[in-house]
């Protein structure tokens, strides 16, 4: 059988898993077999195609590659109980709307635009940038929006925000070059207690808007500590 | 307890960093020059704190309440106790109610702080690494109070002074070995990054910015790891080397991998100063 994966050397103690295009492995079961098989105190993440593997101190490529031949990344397997959590957005004009400059202002397409949006369950594949920032997957092809030219000065926490495929919610003021949409009051990190996120990898995503009223009223209560993101079960 | 009279440009609190939050999108943090760091915790051990203050060109001035030993390390700075001058990388013990002021950074970049003491400041995911919004702070400011505990005062060290190697300050070629999308660029654009001279443009605590004239029309890439080490370029003919709070993923080209040891070297260099490159894998 030949191998549907590389394994890459990043530096003496840091590797990638890269999969060939094509191979579309359960990122989170393959996490949990790999957990199994090297040192606790090994730090593995994970991005749209790649699982890296992060160890305290050097580590041999050969033992790598041998350890990580005991997987099958076929693998079918129980995944666990997923999730699809609700997550509020709020379209209100206070918060930027890159929309209108994309579609000149056209109200109908930016409803359609919304519309389509609000009705994609989306799947989050893994955190980067920002601590806290998710990358969703599953934006439907018409709905893909080129990065700004220019990267804003700042995007403000709770943007919810398109660039090309993906869509991502800024945890934290900063700068941005996604295309801003609307803006989301919860948010998605705390850094206080476990678990630190509620959306875990390979969670879906379902976006429902909210009034600025309510948009007030739940960030209010998050800030009181008392807000319960909400999920169903997929 | 340590009151900070003078923050000085930008201190900060690091002990090793924030290893296993980086599936969560959290950076590493920790010490930008991990040998100043490493030296001054093994001049003054002690088992509970790993915390030193990573000074950066101008240092700060603090109020010290109760005795404790402190070192020096790191970049060349004046450092005075009560006015009196004190030499880099030698203990030292502040009695009751001490001044200890550190001034300019002499040459290089970035001096470290080191109290032999367990002190108090926000755990936050595991560590007391200065990373805002993580932490509360950015910087230390002016009034802040760092209470510290349990001064060890087990191991009375002998006054020999630890060899220290402080060379790396003044060093200018970089060890780097290629990375993943190096395959990517032409063996002129690669022989141009090998032999050209880089000169750092702007820096902080996420990366370096090095001028290069390498110019590349990169592919769109899907983003990837990025660990504290990692030459990338931008399509603008930028480097940028990640280090200490950088982002854990990035879409930029991932030209090189620079050793650690001439990471230390790169993070004490500063705007304006010039380095090449030495690629141990031709």
């Amino acid at each position: 059988m030949s191998k549907d994966y590389k394994i890459l050397q990043i530096s003496p103690s840091v590797y990638s898993l890269h999969f060939m295009e094509g191979l579309k492995p359960s990122i989170e079961l393959s996490i949990l077999e790999l957990r199994k098989l090297f040192p606790a105190g090994t730090e593995i993440t994970n991005t749209f195609n790649r699982i890296n593997l992060i160890f305290p101190n050097e580590y041999q490529m050969d033992d790598v590659v041998s350890k990580v031949s005991e997987i099958d990344f076929n693998m079918k397997g129980a995944e666990g109980q997923k999730r699809t959590w609700k997550i509020p957005i709020c379209f209100d004009s206070i918060f930027p709307n890159d929309l209108v400059g994309i579609y000149d202002g056209n109200p109908q397409k930016i409803n359609a635009y919304r519309a389509v949006f609000l009705a994609t369950t989306f799947r989050l594949e893994w955190y980067g940038f920002l601590p806290g920032f998710g990358y969703l997957s599953g934006l439907p092809k018409e709905l893909h929006l080129d990065r700004k030219r220019n990267p804003s000065h700042l995007t403000r926490k709770g943007t919810v925000g398109v660039g090309g495929a993906q869509v991502g919610v800024y945890p934290q003021d900063s700068p941005g070059g996604w295309q801003n949409l609307g803006n989301c009051p919860l948010p998605w990190i705390n850094f206080l207690e476990e678990p630190y996120v509620f959306i875990t990898v390979g969670d879906s995503v379902r976006f429902y808007e909210v009034d600025l009223t309510t948009h007030k009223k739940i960030a209010l209560s998050v800030k009181r500590g008392n807000y319960q993101p909400n999920y169903e079960h997929a | 307890m340590i009151i900070v009279e003078s923050p000085g440009y930008c201190t900060t609190l690091q002990d090793k960093g924030r290893f296993g939050f980086r599936h969560l999108g959290v950076p590493l943090a920790g010490p930008m020059d991990r040998q100043a760091f490493e030296l001054a915790n093994s001049l003054l051990p002690h088992e509970m704190d790993s915390c030193v203050f990573e000074c950066t060109l101008i240092g700060p001035r603090f109020r010290l309440e109760k005795k404790v030993r402190f070192v020096v390390t790191g970049a060349p700075i004046s450092v005075l106790l009560n006015g009196v001058e004190l030499t880099m990388n030698k203990v030292y013990t502040a009695p009751d109610n001490s001044n200890l002021e550190l001034r300019k950074v002499l040459k290089g970049m970035r001096s470290y702080l080191r109290f032999e003491a367990e002190l108090i400041s926000p755990v936050v995911l595991e560590s007391k690494s200065f990373y805002s919004p993580i932490t509360p702070q950015k910087c230390i400011a002016k009034g802040d109070i760092f209470p510290y505990l349990s001064t060890s005062v087990g191991i009375e060290k002998s006054n020999a002074q630890l060899r220290v190697n402080d060379g790396y300050l003044l060093a200018t070629k970089l060890t780097v070995s290629p990375g993943l999308d190096w395959g990517l660029l032409t063996n002129e654009q690669q022989d141009l990054l090998l032999s050209e001279t880089h000169m750092v443009e702007a820096q902080n605590r996420m990366g370096y910015r090095l001028s290069s004239k390498v110019k590349v029309n990169a592919p769109a890439l899907l983003s990837q790891l990025v660990i504290p080490g990692m030459v990338q370029l931008t399509p603008g003919g930028k480097l940028l080397v990640a280090t200490a709070d950088c982002q854990v993923t990035g879409g930029y080209l991932q030209v090189l991998q620079m050793e650690t040891t001439s990471l230390n070297i790169l993070v004490q260099k500063r705007e304006g100063d010039v380095l090449t490159f030495r690629n141990i894998h031709p």
